[in-house]
């Protein structure tokens, strides 16, 4: 479903290296959890797979099409959810997803089913007449959620999605992932909860300094490890791998 | 003092964008041209402009001399100063203190209210220079001259300057920081909004109904004579604003006395002004500031099933978005529908001013003589949909979300196509007022009104892609308050100034052709000129589009 190949991206001409060169594929039906120190590439691999960010160097494939190639038909396949929930504030809620909605052509009967379905999760139904402005982080945050979702996309992708959200909320959302996993479908997010990483993911990979250093199910992780725990694997696979402050700056 | 003094910094930094620009224009040395367009335009424009206050002002210097008053030019220049920055001050100050999105990372510093009011003022402060600067230097420099004041004088005058916006503006902050610390900033940002541009326009209307009442060629005689018959008046009005007057007798009589006693009673004011301003912003400030981060009341909007879902094309969802967001954001719209309302008021002006009205009845037959003048209608009706922002800022108003439209499946051709119709559309519409105007006053037959018609949309057309393309360049998406997309934004400017050239164009080739060929035939190869070029910038912003959605 997300195949990236040999994907590099620079910064500051060349100065400052991003993502150096990663390889990744990410299968159907999977949850895959992308981990990393602040700065590590995270969002700037994101970005490159939703189609923000153009690498330097290397394919981005999502449902077997090339991102590069055919944006807008990779585009359709993607439901993204960014670090920071961003929505137009002079829109109301549900103007904002119809919206949604129509760019990615989902049919009248079916986006009234789900937009009411998600709002019905996660309680927004009595505030999606509001103007976007009079909503809380935690609000805008399950929004964005149920935009992303709108089109029941072939690939979920997610990044740090827990943050803002309230322990009920953040519970339902590790339902929908299971959910549109067991749909066959993929599930990609960055996240900095180890144990979310630990109890949800099929697979996992830990990125530092624009690197993969690991990646595979917990259990092939651990393997040659004395660690026990997923936070300590992270912790001795990241330390002393400290990250340039330039790089931190630019990311920042 | 030092943490002070590292907000104020940052504080100017961020506003004016100065590291961005010392990394883009100095560090990378990258579109250098565009500070330097902007420098010759603005010094174009403002140089021009100030020729004519200049003229003005050695107008009221002579008059007030003739009556044994040389200062007075000067007293009236520091009181329409001091009503200037009140007015439009206010405006600026409620959107610096609480319409800017660092208020509430600010909140959270270990800062006290009366230090990040301060740092905040002092923006306000500076904002207001430039119009201090077209205000006040042509009088000081006409007065100092005119009296042969020396190095004391320039002294008093640059002091005078520097603090003169707070004496106006303290009161403003005052009166803005009570309000917002009972209303809470949010629900009152669009209301003052409105306000501000409502008595704007106003003040606009009012300036131009003035200028008709003064003689024509005769602007200057008569201002001296408004300051013969009404001086004692304006004197009085004056005398209601004191500090006009010490600094008026400060500069007047620099270096003595009476001089000095002046400016110590400007200083004290000044800086009691300040004080209480800041001694209230230390208690209410943040309080305003607080209730902005609040969540607001809920409104409930009634959901009519069926049409509150209903599926529309993707080309639509994004004209309508285009339309939401144009007609909720008060600034995007008062930037752009009262020039629908002015434009039209100053040009029937002339023509219901008493005494002075045009001879409609000899329009018509003046234009049936000179066909080709016609074409001023097309002209003008370009101009004014070419000075528009929203076409310079189509990219730029989506502002920080702009990702949103980089993500959604839609090409970048598509969503322009949807830009352009829309903004098309608003901008023609803003035209109509003044072309149905202008026709009816012509009595122009149906076949005229429908050829001009064709060839205003046409123009306005080409004028609007044009604007569009700008942006597509060098779009502005780093602001943090949506005046800023369209106020703060050069991409308006640089739009103005290629209208201009556009019509310089227009009307070189329609005097080409006035001299060549008739009307009719040179109306249809203006037509076909002006339509193949706005086919061209057409295909031409579309495919610009595809290469610059990927890269922004």
């Amino acid at each position: 479903m997300i195949e990236l190949s040999n994907l590099s991206k620079s910064y500051a001409r060349g100065k400052v290296k991003a993502v150096d060169n990663i390889s990744l594929t990410v299968r159907p039906g999977e949850i895959f959890g992308f981990l990393g120190p602040n700065g590590a590439g995270k969002t700037t691999t994101i970005k490159m797979i939703v189609g923000l960010l153009r690498p330097d160097t290397g394919e981005v494939r999502v449902a077997g099409i090339d991102m590069l190639k055919d944006p807008i038909a990779a585009k359709r396949r993607i439901g993204y959810v960014p670090d920071q929930p961003q929505v137009y504030d002079r829109l109301t809620g549900n103007e904002y997803l119809n919206f949604l909605a129509d760019v990615y052509q989902v049919p009248d009967d079916v986006r009234r089913e789900r937009i009411e379905h998600y709002l019905e999760i996660f309680e927004l139904k009595g505030a999606v007449g509001d103007l976007v402005q009079s909503y809380s982080h935690g609000m805008k945050q399950k929004l964005v959620l149920t935009g992303a979702l709108l089109h029941n996309p072939p690939v979920w992708i997610m990044d740090e999605p827990m943050v803002g959200l309230d322990p009920r909320s953040a519970f339902l959302l590790k339902d929908l992932m299971a959910e549109h996993c067991r749909q066959g479908h993929t599930v990609f997010f960055s996240t900095h909860i180890l144990e979310v990483a630990e109890r949800l993911c099929d697979r996992i990979a830990i990125i530092n300094r624009g690197r993969i250093i690991a990646c595979g199910t917990l259990e092939e992780i651990k393997e040659h490890r004395e660690k026990e725990t997923l936070e300590n694997i992270f912790l001795e696979l990241t330390e002393n791998e400290g990250i340039p402050v330039s790089l931190e700056d630019h990311l920042s | 003092m030092r943490a002070f003094l590292s907000l104020l910094r940052i504080t100017f930094r961020n506003y004016y964008g100065i590291s961005v620009m010392k990394q883009k224009y100095i560090k990378e040395k990258r579109e250098l041209w565009q500070p330097i367009l902007a420098v010759v335009g603005v010094g174009f424009g403002g140089f021009t402009i100030l020729s004519l206050y200049y003229l003005i002002s050695r107008g009221l210097y002579t008059g007030g001399k003739m009556l044994g008053e040389p200062a007075l030019g000067l007293e009236y220049a520091l009181l329409v100063s001091a009503f200037f920055i009140f007015f439009f001050g206010v405006s600026s100050v409620i959107t610096t203190l609480y319409f800017t999105e660092d208020a509430p990372f600010l909140v959270s510093l270990p800062l006290k209210p009366f230090q990040v009011l301060a740092a905040k003022f002092s923006l306000v402060m500076a904002n207001q220079y430039l119009v201090l600067a077209f205000l006040l230097i042509p009088h000081l420099i006409i007065f100092g001259r005119g009296e042969g004041l020396g190095f004391l004088y320039i002294l008093t005058a640059a002091f005078i300057f520097l603090l003169f916006p707070a004496i106006p503006l303290a009161p403003a902050a005052a009166i803005a920081i009570t309000i917002m610390s009972r209303a809470g900033s949010k629900r009152l940002k669009d209301l003052f909004t409105i306000l501000t541009y409502v008595f704007m326009i106003a003040f606009g209307i009012g300036i131009q109904f003035l200028v008709q009442y003064l003689p024509k060629g005769k602007e200057i005689a008569s201002l001296q004579e408004i300051l013969k018959n009404h001086g004692a008046l304006l004197t009085q009005v004056g005398r209601g604003f004191p500090p006009a007057i010490w600094a008026t007798k400060a500069l007047a009589y620099a270096g003595t006395g009476e001089g000095l006693l002046s400016l110590g009673l400007f200083l004290v004011l000044t800086v009691v002004l300040l004080g209480l301003m800041l001694l209230l912003g230390e208690r209410f400030f943040y309080q305003g500031l607080l209730k902005g981060e609040e969540v607001s009341r809920r409104r409930r909007v009634k959901h009519k099933v069926g049409i509150a879902w209903g599926a529309r094309s993707p080309f639509k969802a994004l004209v309508l978005r285009e339309h939401r967001l144009f007609v909720r954001t008060p600034v995007y719209l008062m930037n752009v529908l009262p020039v629908a309302v002015i434009i039209p008021v100053i040009a029937v002006l002339p023509l219901i001013t008493p005494g002075k009205q045009i001879p409609v009845d000899r329009i018509a037959p003046f234009l049936a003589a000179h066909p080709y003048v016609k074409l001023v209608i097309a002209a003008i009706t370009t101009f004014i949909a070419g000075t528009l922002p929203l076409a310079a800022s189509a990219l730029s108003r989506e502002g920080r979300l702009f990702f949103i439209s980089r993500l959604i499946p839609v090409s970048p051709k598509d969503q322009i196509r949807a830009k352009f119709w829309y903004i098309l559309g608003v901008n023609f519409l803003c035209t109509l007022p003044f072309f149905v105007l202008a026709v009816i006053i012509a009595r122009l037959g149906p076949v005229d009104i429908l050829a001009l018609a064709v060839l205003s949309l046409a123009a306005t057309a080409a004028v609007t892609e044009l604007g569009i393309v700008i942006d597509l360049l060098r779009p502005f998406f780093d602001w943090d308050n949506p005046q800023r997309a369209v106020k703060n934004n050069l991409n308006v400017l640089f739009a103005m100034l290629v209208t201009l050239v556009f019509l310089g164009v227009f009307t070189a080739v329609a005097i080409g052709l006035s001299l060549t060929v008739p009307w009719r035939l040179g109306y249809l190869a203006l037509l076909l000129l002006v339509g193949g070029v706005a086919v061209g910038l057409y295909y031409g912003q579309l495919a610009l589009a595809e290469k610059m959605y990927r890269m922004c």
